[in-house]
């Protein structure tokens, strides 16, 4: 039998061929997830409880890989780099997760009759690192179906994935696009150097033009922001749409049939926003979100349909290329059960029917706000996932307050709550990750088992690591003050003291749903989201759309593909490399002055 | 047609307008009674207040007492509060209890030390909770109405869409140039897989990106025009077909570019079945 004919040539001093399989779902890109993810998570959940917010890892993980595979290991493999960047962000994933809502406990083990709501005993140590876990496994068996619809059918432009998928592609990309991606890492880096240095972090041109604040023009300035909307394009528009409608023509018009509360806090924005804009974005987006998974239900089904069949159609193990619906079943049947245990042993006051309710309410609340978050994450690249929990923990307090006492009720509402966060948290890196699959040319199936591998490892460590520091900073405390979890704990605070803006999430919800079933494609979500999110933001994400469709009109959408995005993933890699060295360095002097 | 279509738009935003400013045309204070909320109102934005005041004072919570009560010593603590700073204020105060982060400010939250106060916002919640329902906050007699108008909007959109889907025109005019851009991919990636054994690696990265991207993206940016023609159902079965292709011609590009080449000529037959699948479910559509 003669030997098969080898393909392709090498050219002197050009890449050498090589034989065998095409390393992808390997124990080496696992082992570097692992680590690297190590290394990401305890850095960003530290910086998570001082400043207040989550670094994406997915991006820095591509890049750490890229060294590490590339760099020391000689290995050269672009689908299992990117094995590796989805295996550390899965573990990264809890540092948001879990940060933003564990430590509420202890913040709010300091009200007088609350003391033992932060007592971590070896038990309630374990029972929440299995929800937590828990919660990882349900959120991705409930989003990985949702591929095909989110990321073939309506191509979201997930721009996280596009950058991540740049850096991946970036050895083979040719000298010109590589050029232009460091070109885009050193203008963004320098320029968030400068601002960082000058504690500049906003342009109020408003003011400099004597332009009334109810209008709020103030520029966010991150050529990151710039770099997403590019990415984004024009599809992006409609979340500047959502900005511009609050503070351009709701305001002015609030100024005339205001009530005087309203009136009140027309100059002030940042007011406006927290009083009216944020509840009513948060129930547009629930109502948009149900809006559009009832519009879409035929999608849904041929999506379905299809993961049937591409595991049928083909024989070879290349084409096999999504993961058994069986087994995606078998993981949500399992971790609501799981769920129903585990919320049932949280707390001695718990029955059987409570903890049924508030699992089953919410993994079903799961399966809607990870729609919601990865389809906001797709087209925008921000993640309403606090938004989001604020919800999931409000639904869980109010089943269990009634009839349990007041630390009872926390605690079991955490312990579901830090489940629901993270299975949110896993279901939108999943989809970013399966994006930059996507164009890298990756088999979905691989992604998806190297995200289960990667996701249990989080919650082990970000749960020993906020332990550790509580033990040794206090959490709540000058050195940890914890500001989402601080946030959390005021919010529970007033659900437990019937608090709750209800109407405006009804309101809200009205709306979002009429836009979702208008007809005129994903506009709902993206209309709420501009609502919910800070308008500053809103301003400069709208002129790197803008920017994109300039330049789609004067040099061809070609250019974009050569010239723009590799810029634009260099301008969003740029400032979160400067903003990690930030964050590290704080960490580290604080660590230093605690020291000395 | 396009006149259905511009009032379908019309009434959809007006409606939506409308309906957003009767959302958050008022605040929960607003439902308080006059002279309380005039005073609440009349609070500069840093004030705040001891939080066991009202305990101190009348025996009772801040929700508990009633609107007399509460503007009197809302009066009381003012002018001691004008003069001095709110920390000085706060710790005069004797007995004051542990702090309490989830009632205060976030600034007292992260001082354990400091005396607990409430805001201007906190006072408002407490005061507000006296409020039987919160829930004519929103404005429903403006929100309601303006909903409908919305709904109406989206009717008449529906209906506009429904009629100008000409499925013959969208058969012949609108699917042509995804016909060709598909046909021309298939084509390309045919002369791919043909020569792709003489090739270097990287003529094969450069081949994909100068022959098949184009064809590629001028499908994707017109697939709005299955939809129009096939419906949802076979829209998404096309696209699956399509979307698969693309996903394995990036792996090829990835395989060539790492210099596996068994693994890109594998992945590029694998391409061009998905592709030409995506084709005969678009001819095989009625």
């Amino acid at each position: 039998m003669s030997a098969p004919k080898p393909i392709g040539r090498e050219q002197p001093g050009g890449i050498r061929i090589k034989t065998g399989e095409y390393p992808e779902l390997t124990w080496t890109a696992v082992f570097v997830g692992w680590a690297i993810g190590t290394l990401l998570t305890i850095s960003v959940a530290y910086a998570a409880l001082i400043l207040g917010f989550s670094i994406e890892g997915s991006e820095l993980a591509a890049i750490l890989g890229w060294g590490v595979l590339r760099g020391i290991m000689g290995r050269t493999s672009i689908v299992e780099n990117n094995i590796n960047q989805t295996a550390a962000s899965a573990v990264n994933g809890a540092s948001a997760g879990i940060m933003f809502t564990v430590p509420a406990l202890f913040i709010l083990s300091r009200n007088v009759g609350m003391e033992s709501v932060a007592d971590f005993t070896p038990a309630y140590v374990a029972l929440l690192t299995l929800a937590s876990i828990t919660g990882c496994f349900l959120g991705l068996a409930f989003v990985i179906p949702l591929r095909k619809q989110m990321i073939d059918f309506d191509r979201l432009a997930y721009p996280g994935g596009m950058a991540v998928a740049t850096i991946l592609k970036s050895p083979g990309a040719g000298i010109q696009k590589a050029q232009l991606l460091f070109a885009g890492i050193l203008i963004s880096g320098a320029v968030k150097f400068y601002l960082l240095r000058s504690h500049l972090e906003e342009f109020d041109l408003g003011s400099a033009a004597g332009i009334p604040s109810m209008w709020n023009l103030v520029f966010y300035l991150s050529l990151m922001t710039v770099g997403v909307g590019y990415l984004s394009g024009r599809g992006g528009l409609w979340f500047g749409a959502g900005g511009f409608l609050c503070y351009f023509l709701i305001a002015p018009i609030l100024q005339y049939v205001g009530s005087p509360g309203v009136q009140e806090i027309l100059p002030t924005p940042g007011e406006m926003r927290k009083n009216l804009f944020l509840p009513s974005g948060i129930g547009m987006l629930i109502g948009a979100a149900l809006g559009g998974i009832i519009m879409a239900f035929p999608l849904i089904r041929s999506a379905f349909k299809s993961l049937r069949n591409s595991n049928q159609r083909f024989a070879g193990a290349q084409t096999n290329d999504e993961m058994p619906l069986w087994m995606l079943y078998t993981a949500v049947g399992l971790g609501s059960i799981a769920l129903i245990v585990l919320a049932y042993l949280s707390v001695d006051e718990m029955t059987l029917p409570r903890a049924a309710g508030m699992a089953l309410l919410g993994t079903l609340w799961i399966w809607v706000a990870g729609v919601i978050v990865s389809e906001c994450v797709g087209r925008t690249n921000w993640s309403p996932l606090s938004g989001m929990t604020l919800i999931a923990v409000t639904i869980l307090i109010l089943i269990a307050k009634a009839g349990m006492s007041a630390p009872a009720a926390i605690v079991s509402s955490i312990t579901v709550g830090a489940a629901i966060c993270l299975a949110i948290s896993q279901a939108s890196d999943m989809m970013l990750d399966l994006k930059s699959g996507y164009l890298t040319g990756a088999i979905p199936r691989r992604q998806q088992y190297a995200q289960y591998l990667g996701c249990w490892l989080g919650p082990l460590l970000v749960i020993m690591l906020m332990i550790a520091l509580n033990n040794q900073y206090e959490i709540g405390s000058k050195t940890l003050p914890a500001p989402q979890a601080t946030a959390l704990a005021t919010v529970m605070d007033g659900i437990l003291n019937d608090n709750v803006p209800v109407y405006r999430y009804a309101a809200g919800s009205g709306l979002g749903f009429l836009l979702a079933i208008s007809g005129l494609g994903g506009i709902g979500v993206l209309v709420a989201l501009g609502f919910y999110m800070p308008f500053h933001i809103v301003l400069t994400y709208t002129i790197g759309n803008l920017i994109r469709m300039g330049s789609d009109a004067v040099f061809g959408s070609s250019f974009a593909h050569r010239v723009g995005i590799p810029v634009a993933a260099g301008l969003m890699i740029g400032e979160a490399l400067v903003d990690v060295g930030n964050a590290l360095f704080r960490i580290g002097s604080q660590l230093f002055a605690g020291g000395a | 047609m396009f006149g259905l279509r511009v009032l379908g738009h019309s009434l959809l935003w007006i409606g939506f307008l409308s309906a957003s400013v009767g959302m958050v045309m008022q605040r929960e204070l607003d439902l308080l009674p006059v002279e309380e909320r005039t005073a609440l109102l009349q609070l500069p934005a840093d004030f705040s207040i001891p939080a066991d005041l009202a305990t101190q004072v009348a025996g009772k919570s801040w929700t508990e007492l009633d609107s007399a009560q509460f503007l009197a010593i809302l009066q009381q603590a003012l002018a001691p509060t004008q003069s001095a700073p709110a920390s000085e204020t706060a710790a005069t105060v004797p007995g004051t209890p542990q702090p309490n982060p989830a009632t205060d400010s976030v600034e007292s939250a992260t001082e354990p030390a400091a005396a607990p106060k409430l805001n201007k916002t906190s006072l408002i919640q407490q005061r507000t909770k006296r409020v039987a329902s919160l829930w004519p906050t929103v404005n429903w007699l403006v929100y309601g109405p303006a909903l409908i108008v919305g709904i109406v909007g989206v009717v008449l959109l529906r209906k506009s869409a429904q009629k100008s889907v000409d499925v013959e025109v969208a058969r012949t005019k609108g699917l042509d140039p995804l016909r060709q851009s598909l046909t021309q991919l298939i084509a390309e990636v045919q002369k791919l897989e043909d020569q792709m054994p003489a090739m270097t690696p990287e003529s094969v990265v450069a081949y994909i990106d100068e022959r098949c991207v184009e064809h590629c993206n001028s499908f994707a940016d017109q697939r709005e025009h299955l939809k129009s023609a096939f419906g949802l159902v076979g829209f998404g079965e096309v696209m699956s077909e399509f979307a698969s292709g693309e996903r394995f011609l990036n792996r090829v590009w990835s395989a060539a570019a790492d210099g596996y080449m068994e693994e890109a000529y594998r992945s590029v037959q694998t391409s061009l079945g998905f592709f030409q699948a995506a084709q005969r479910q678009m001819d095989r559509k009625p």
